[in-house]
Parts: C-alpha cells; structure tokens; sequence
C-alpha cells in the first residue's frame, strides 16, 4: 500500500514518475531481502527488522510528504502496528528510524514541490481507501482472535465443570459405598487406615419371612431403607448388607440398649404397618444378633474403597447368627458380654442354641 | 365458652389412661409430697374437656381454679396494653396453667384457647388450699413455678409449637397420592418414631367397645410415637373429623393436574367441622406429574388459608424428603446478604453445601443474595446457577443502560428485560419456598416478597438507590433490601423452625479504605491517566453508595448473626461492591472458605446430613 502511495504521489500529483525509483525498488524488494537477513541477526532479530522497517517507512513518508493526509495515515498505522507488536523501547527505535528516513527524502522533496494536505484528491482517496481497509484487516483479525479466545475460554470452562461435576459425584459416591462418617474422613484426610475402635457394639439385623419365602430384591431394599433411619438416630450406622443382613455399628458406650431400643422401634413399626405395607402375604420380621467388643475398622484396600471391621468381635457375631438360625422371628440375641452389659433389661432368656452354645434371647413382642 | 366440669366415675376411668402424666404433673407442681396427701389429691382431680377453639378462661376473669394438661394442645394469648393480642406459650401434656390468678388473687394473666381437642385435669383453690394447709412446703416450688411463668411472659418468649399429630388430607384420588403417604412415612422415621393411622388401621387398634371417638387410642399413640401421621378419608366421616380435632398440623395433598378449586371434604372440614375454629396451621402438598414444572400455583393458594406449600414430583424421595424435613421442624434454610458482585461468593458456598451433603430446604435474601437465592429455589444445581449468571453478568451487561443521572445512574431497563426473561415464573411456583427483602421506602420498613412475580421481587430487592430507579408496587417506593436488611435471617426465623445458615458478605476493613486524604477530582483522575504517577484509591461515589446500603442496617447483620445456626462470613476483603469482572475468583473463596466451616458443623450436627437418596439406594443395590 505504501508503494501504491508512493507511486501515485509522484505519477499522478507530481507529475514526475519515477522520481523515487531507488525507494520503490528498495521497498518492494525489502521483505525478500530482509526475510534472507533474518537468520543472520539472531537474538535482536526485532530491533534490527524495527530500525530497517522505521528507515523505510519515514523514507516513504517523507516522499510522500509527513504533513500530507496520505503521509499521517501511513505513520498512524506504522506506529499502530509497532505499539501492538513491540513494546516502549522497540517503538523508540522504530520511531528514531523513521525521523532519519523521513530527513533523508524529506529534505530533497521540499525543494521538489512538496505535496501539501488538499493539493492532490486521488492520493487523498488512496489514503482513505488504505485507512479503510487497514481498520477492516485490523477488526476482521480481531473479530477472529477474540472469537478464538471465548472459544478457548468455553472448553476451559467445560473442561472446569466436567472436573466440578466428577469431584461432586465421587464426592457422593464416597458417601454411597461407605459409612457416613468414614467417608467423611476420606473426603477431608484422603485416607482411612484401619483404627481400632475399644467399645464397638456390633448389631446384625437379619430379615426373614415370617411363611419362609424368599424375599424379593425389591422388599429387601424396603426393609434396608426402613432400617438406616431407625438404627441411624439410635447411633448405629450402616456398614453393609450381606443378602437379608445388615451389619452395623455403634461406638457409643450405650450401644447395647440403643440397639435394644432400635430393635423394638423397627418391630413396632413393622407390627403398625403391617396392614399398610404393599406386601400383604407375608409379614416382615427380623432377628437382631447383638455382641460387642474391640474392632478394627478402615479401609482394609484402600485402592478398592474396601470398608471392612476386622476383628473376633465380628467373627464372634457371625458365628451367634448361625447358631440362633432356629430362634423365633421378633427377637435380639445376644452374646454372653452383651447380656451381661443389660442387666437392666427385663425379658432375656437364656436358650441352648446349636452346638450347645447358650444364647440370650429377647423376645421384643412378649417383653413391649 | 366456659368448659364444664366432669367428675365421677367416667373421670376416674379416664385418669388412669394419664396416671403418669399426672404423676409427674404434681411432682413438678408440688415438689415433694407424701403418700396420703398424693392420694388425697389424685383423688380430687377432675376432668374437663375441651373441642378445638374452645375459651379454657379469658384474661382478666376470676381465678378459681387450675389445670393441667392431659392431652392435646393449648395456647396462651395476652392482651398488651397497646391492645394487640400476642400468643405467648403453647402448653402441652404435663403443664400446668391457671395457676398463678389462684396465688395472686389477681384475674387471669391470659386468655387460654384449646387448639386442638384437649383434656385436662382441673383442681379447684379449695383443693389446693388443703394442700398448702397440710403441706406448706409447697408454696416455696409454686412460687418457683409463677416466678419463671412471669418471667417467661414478660419476655413475650414464644416456645415453638411441637409437631406430633399431623393430618394428611388427600383432596383427590390418584395413585402420586396414594403413593405420597407411605414415601412420607418412611422420610419421617429419619426425625422420629412413626405411626401411621388410617381409619381402617385406627379401627382395627381401637379395643372392642370403646366410644369415645379414638380418643384413648390418639392420646396413647401421641405419648408413644414422635411423629402420628393421621390419614383422613376421602370424604366427611367421624374419623376425619377426630383427625382434625387432634392435628397439630394439617397437611392438604392434592394432585396438580387436577382442578384448584375446594373440594367437598375440605368445605365440609373447614365448614361444617372447624368454622373459624382452625388453630392448626395448614399446609398444602401439590403433587406433580415427573417432568411437569409448577404453574398457577396461586390459583391453589387464593380460595385456602394455606401457611406454607410444597412443590413434590410424583415418586420423587428428595423433594418428599424435604417435605418431612419440614413437617418436623428439620427443614434448613439458607439466607443469603446482599453485597453486588460479592455476592458470587454465595454460588462457592451453595457448591459447598452440596458436596457436603446438606439439603436446602428454604432460601431467602437480600439484594444479590435473592437474587442467587432464585437458582436454588428453581431446583438448579450450583453449577447450573453459576452458568446462568456467568451469562447474565458477561454477555447481557443489565448495568449497561446510563442515563441522565437525575433519579439514578442507570434506567434499568436491561435488568428488567433480564430478569423478565430468566425469571418468569411467581414466586408460589418455586419448588423451594423463597423470599425476597426490599426496603419500603414509603413506609420506612423491610417489605418482605414471597408472593407474585419473582422477577419484580428481584428488582425491587436489588435497587441500589442512585443507581438503579426504585421500584413501585401498590404506590410504595421499593429499594434495596440490604438498606434496611441486608442478612434477613429474622424473616426467615419466623417462618421456620429447623436451622438456618447465613452467608453475610461483610468485611471487617473495605478494600480500598486506607485513605489519608481525601483527592479531589481532578486529582484523581490525574493519578489515572498520567504516567509515573502512583494510583490513588478514592471512596468514589458508586462505592460509597454501596458501602452505605449494607452500612445502615449492621446492627441488624449483627442480631441475624446471633440467630443463625451457621454463620458463614467469607474473606471477601481483597474484592470490591463492582468486581463484577472476578466472579470464578470470588466463587472460589466462596466455596474454599465454606467447606472446613461447613464439615465442623456437620461433625457437630450430623444429623443434618442428607444420605438419602440415589447413594444410600447405590449401597443396598450393590449388595442386594
């Protein structure tokens, strides 16, 4: 655009074409040559393409005449570029080129009929028409970059949610596969080694039906749903369901009669409802094993999210179960040192259970 | 209406059904009698009995005689000097009342009105007057009693009314509301023992031969169970109306793709039965088909006297969940302050309570804090609100409209149009119940917004005055609610019960307010513009006006503080009223300072966790 200029200037308002030729031959030949230098200047490859680009430039604009309208377009844009591309210092030097390029073909113009604002319409034109389409290639580039940069800004930004989400649901995930306050601990500590816990009272809830069908995996889940918030507010938290049992766990030192009263809360609920429950054939009932003693609980495979209890309380607690597969519906067995913790409670009875292990049993129907 | 006395046999009879309650009743009352005198007095009690809305006695009447109650509920209502009625206790099973006119010879201290059906055990002065002649001791625990009644009424203090009978009126047959009552059971028995009794269960229950319209039985349930959940038939019967007469709460559950208008049951309920007699609150229950979002809920609302709705999708536990929250006084609101761009900060916590497992119930606000509040309320999630305001707050500038600044710097028109857009909806519509605080210009006090349109409830809640227009809602000019309250947790206290967490956006030292002279203008702008010079930081005039509208109302933020169950005050100091650029940033501090806060709260109440849910039923299913 500044040959065109440059040319027009001197063709068509100077009437001396030509009279630049050394300038118009060095322009259009320097983005070759300068694109063959550039190697050789290494480090200050950008101050050396500035101070070249400056000599030029106020060449250009000094033929053409700096007090011109074409002339202060030129350098408007010049400077405009290098503001974008370099910083102060570049500017300086590009600046402090473009004077000397501006003596050097500045000086012999003015004795040549300089050029003057208003003397030459169609240069005029010219410099408007390169104004114009200098703000449309700036705006169309900057349309483009900002678009980029939202589009950009917008994966950032989903990348972001799809990390929030996942950290959200492996966050509630925890609090599924885990007990409430072990997930706790993970969540915040990033870790559960196994602890030993000195006063566990274990309860294993055993659901059956009372005319021996098999329960479906829809009432089953009923039950266990019906079980959490019960056994929860009497301080027993869930720690998991094997088939028609459920294990869980008080560290409270009261935990034996909590788990006397949740036992007699859950029979009572069962026995009120039983008329509004949606399976009419057969009544749900349970067993509740009770023993207590030291545990070891924690993440046995941490890679796994394996929660386990470890410990003889627990292989202790199976073994009642298996022993008391004959005992009635409706009632808490208890081990020896449960029993012996509840003195207080009335109603225990003491029944050889299999293997002729004596079992403590209470029947929560004959002793409400 | 002056209830009458029974006495005789019948009264005998009854009084064993409530043995210890009176037991402990005169323990409380008497202190330490011995054996005959306990005898002699037992012996003297009476019966009275009283319907829902019947006058226990005036205040001011002579006093002859006291009671106490056996079952139901009472209410205590004084008449202040400036003529206003305030209620003042809810007495309940083993209180006494009328006690004090029978020492102090003065009328009675209070109205007293039965809210639900209620029986009562009455002894007369000159029983009592034995008493004090054979035992004198039992002045000194009288005067004990009167002096912490005094006390207590003096400070107008108002012990909340406890939720144990709750009736469940189902206004139309279809199987969301069949399924309702067993889904709400089951969310119960989280806060509570539970019964559930319809008039086919209560029948069976009922021995052989009584008559006294489940009367017996109901009062025995309540002694037993925390929660009995009392099924009304589908139409007018004796049970319905035994129902009504013993709810603390009555809990209306319609199907809302059925009609709004009052069916035959509810005309014969609050007719026929309780004509202007109804002392328990009411609440409806509108259930909805899975994907339907509510509309109309007014037209629900305008012919009941309805204290509270819920919004319930068809078979969902959440919101069901929710629903039993607040049925027993379980439910947790969320109250957001006011503090412009601050107020993101609210998005980091709300994205912290629900990673900690905390369910909000109820939402209220002033200013930004309603107007992030609205996300909650319309059921989107912490990152579906963030989103929402990214776009409304980036793209749709609603600050961008200036004006001549002659009523404010800004017409206001884009947040209108913005607001109009994402915020159509009434506010009965919300699935979580919602309000909204502005300043009544008019009247000079806190209007609180939790009817009509939410998004004229915004903007008059948000008009930060000078800045954007006032608003003008039935001839009151309306401002922003931080002006006069900026942390609204009063409002929110009076309609709740379960526990509250504030968010306050206050800073103890504002950004930008080591000033140690104050620049002129010019001066300012110089340090600006001019290069080399050192920035000045001046109050200007858009963060003064800002700082003024949280300013007046302090002392208020300050009390709110004291009645928050949580109280959440995120570091905020690094960020300005009008940093509307920093929101991730301000969200961040938001959510980093609420977590640590939240899980010690937790560790404290963690009853308030919610399991339930899609990971509880995760847990079985593995295993199952």
């Amino acid at each position: 655009m500044a040959l065109a200029m440059l040319a027009l200037g001197d063709t068509v308002c100077r009437s001396q074409p030509g009279a630049h030729l050394w300038l118009l031959l060095t322009t259009a030949a320097y983005p070759h040559v300068a694109h063959l230098l550039l190697g050789r200047f290494g480090g200050r490859r950008e101050q050396a393409i500035l101070v070249i680009d400056g000599l030029i430039a106020g060449a250009i604009v000094g033929a053409i005449g700096l007090l011109s309208a074409p002339g202060a377009v030129l350098a408007a844009i010049i400077l405009f570029n290098w503001t974008i591309m370099g910083g102060p210092l570049l500017v300086a030097m590009g600046m402090l080129a473009a004077l000397v390029g501006v003596a050097i073909t500045g000086v012999g113009a003015q004795t040549n009929a300089p050029v003057m604002p208003g003397d030459c319409a169609a240069l005029d034109a010219l410099a408007a028409c390169v104004l114009l389409a200098y703000f449309f290639v700036i705006a169309r580039f900057m349309f483009r970059y900002i678009g980029e940069l939202r589009q950009q800004q917008a994966e950032l930004q989903a990348t972001a949610d799809v990390a929030d989400s996942a950290r959200a649901l492996a966050d509630r995930a925890l609090l599924g596969v885990l007990p409430a306050s072990a997930a706790g601990i993970l969540a915040e500590q990033g870790d559960l080694p196994p602890s030993t816990i000195s006063n566990a009272t274990l309860l294993l809830i055993e659901f059956a039906w009372s005319r021996g069908e098999s329960p479906t995996v829809t009432e089953l889940a009923e039950c266990f749903q019906l079980c959490d918030p019960i056994l929860n507010r009497h301080g027993f938290e869930g720690i998991k369901t094997f088939g028609r049992r459920f294990l869980t766990m008080s560290r409270a030192m009261t935990g034996p009669d909590d788990a006397i009263k949740a036992a007699r809360e859950l029979n009572d609920y069962l026995l009120d409802h039983s008329a509004l429950v949606s399976m009419p054939a057969a009544r749900r009932s349970f067993r509740a094993f009770l023993h207590c003693g030291a545990v070891t609980a924690g993440l046995v495979q941490p890679e796994r999210l394996n929660f386990d209890l470890l410990g003889e309380p627990v292989e202790a607690l199976f073994s009642l179960a298996s022993m008391a597969a004959a005992q009635p519906l409706a009632t808490v067995i208890a081990s020896s040192t449960v029993r012996h913790r509840l003195q207080n409670v009335a109603g225990f009875v003491t029944t050889p259970g299999e293997a002729g292990a004596e079992l403590y049993v209470l029947d929560l129907v004959a002793s409400s | 209406m002056t209830p009458e006395r029974h006495s005789g046999n019948e009264d005998v009879q009854h009084l064993k059904g409530y043995a210890d309650i009176l037991e402990d009743a005169l323990a409380h009352f008497c202190g330490d009698l011995d054996e005959e005198a306990r005898q002699t007095l037992l012996a003297r009690i009476g019966v009275v009995r009283l319907r829902v809305g019947d006058t226990l006695y005036r205040q001011g009447e002579a006093g002859t005689s006291m009671h106490i109650v056996l079952s139901g509920r009472l209410q205590v209502r004084v008449t202040m000097t400036d003529g206003n009625e305030r209620v003042v206790a809810h007495p309940q099973p083993g209180e006494a009342v009328g006690e004090m006119a029978l020492f102090t010879g003065s009328g009675r201290a209070a109205t007293v009105v039965a809210i639900r059906d209620t029986t009562l055990g009455v002894l007369d002065r000159s029983d009592i007057d034995a008493l004090v002649a054979r035992q004198p001791g039992v002045l000194y625990n009288v005067a004990k009693m009167i002096i912490a009644r005094l006390t207590g009424t003096q400070r107008h203090v108002l012990r909340g009314r406890a939720t144990r009978t709750i009736m469940l009126v189902p206004l139309h047959h279809s199987d969301a509301i069949e399924r309702f009552t067993p889904q709400l059971r089951q969310a119960l028995l989280h806060f509570g023992s539970v019964l559930h009794l319809n008039s086919r269960s209560a029948a069976s229950r009922r021995g052989a031969g009584e008559d006294d319209e489940y009367g017996r039985l109901l009062d025995e349930c309540e002694r037993r169970y925390d929660f009995v959940l009392l099924e009304a038939d589908a139409a007018p019967s004796a049970w319905s109306r035994t129902c009504y007469g013993y709810a603390d709460r009555i809990v209306l559950v319609a199907d809302a793709v059925m009609g709004p208008a009052l069916t035959e049951l509810e005309q014969w309920l609050f007719g026929a039965v309780g004509a202007n007699r109804s002392y328990a609150e009411i609440e409806l229950v509108l259930i909805h088909p899975d994907s339907a979002q509510p509309e109309h809920t007014r037209d629900w609302l305008a012919p009941r006297q309805i204290k509270q709705h819920y919004h319930v999708r068809a078979g969902d536990g959440v919101s069901i969940a929710r629903v039993a929250r607040f049925l027993s006084n379980n439910a947790i609101a969320l109250v957001l302050a006011g503090g412009g761009a601050r107020g993101f900060a609210h998005l980091g916590v709300i994205r912290a309570l629900h990673e900690c497992g905390i369910t909000v119930d109820a939402v209220g606000g002033a200013s930004f804090g309603a107007l992030a509040a609205t996300g909650l309320a319309r059921g989107l999630d912490d990152q579906q609100i963030l989103e929402e305001q990214r776009l409304a707050f980036s793209r749709d500038d609603p600050l961008g409209d200036y004006t001549i600044p002659i009523v404010s710097l800004v017409r206001g028109e884009h947040l209108n149009r913005i607001l109009q857009s994402h915020l159509p909806m009434d506010i009965e519509d919300l699935w979580l119940p919602f309000f909204a605080v502005s300043s009544d210009l008019s009247a000079n006090h806190v209007r609180v917004h939790e009817r009509g349109p939410l998004w004229r409830a915004i903007r008059a809640s948000v008009s930060l005055p000078a800045i954007l227009p006032p608003t003008l809602e039935d001839g009151h000019l309306l401002i922003d609610g931080g002006i006069l309250n900026n942390l609204p947790v009063d409002v929110m206290r009076e309609k709740l019960r379960g526990p509250i967490i504030a968010v306050d956006l206050a800073v103890e030292k504002e950004h930008g307010a080591e000033h140690t002279v104050i620049p002129s203008g010019m001066e300012y702008i110089k340090s600006r513009l001019l290069p080399g010079r050192k920035s000045i930081e001046a109050p200007t005039v858009s963060r003064v006006i800002l700082q003024v509208t949280t300013l007046a109302s302090r002392k208020e933020v300050d009390s709110a503080r004291k009645l928050a169950d949580l109280y959440l005050n995120p570091p905020l100091g690094d960020y300005d009223f009008l940093d509307w650029g920093s929101m991730r940033d301000i969200v961040e501090v938001g959510y980093r300072y609420s977590v640590p806060q939240v899980r010690a709260w937790l560790r404290r109440y963690p009853q308030h966790q919610n399991r339930t849910g899609f990971a509880k039923a995760w847990r079985h299913n593995l295993v199952a």
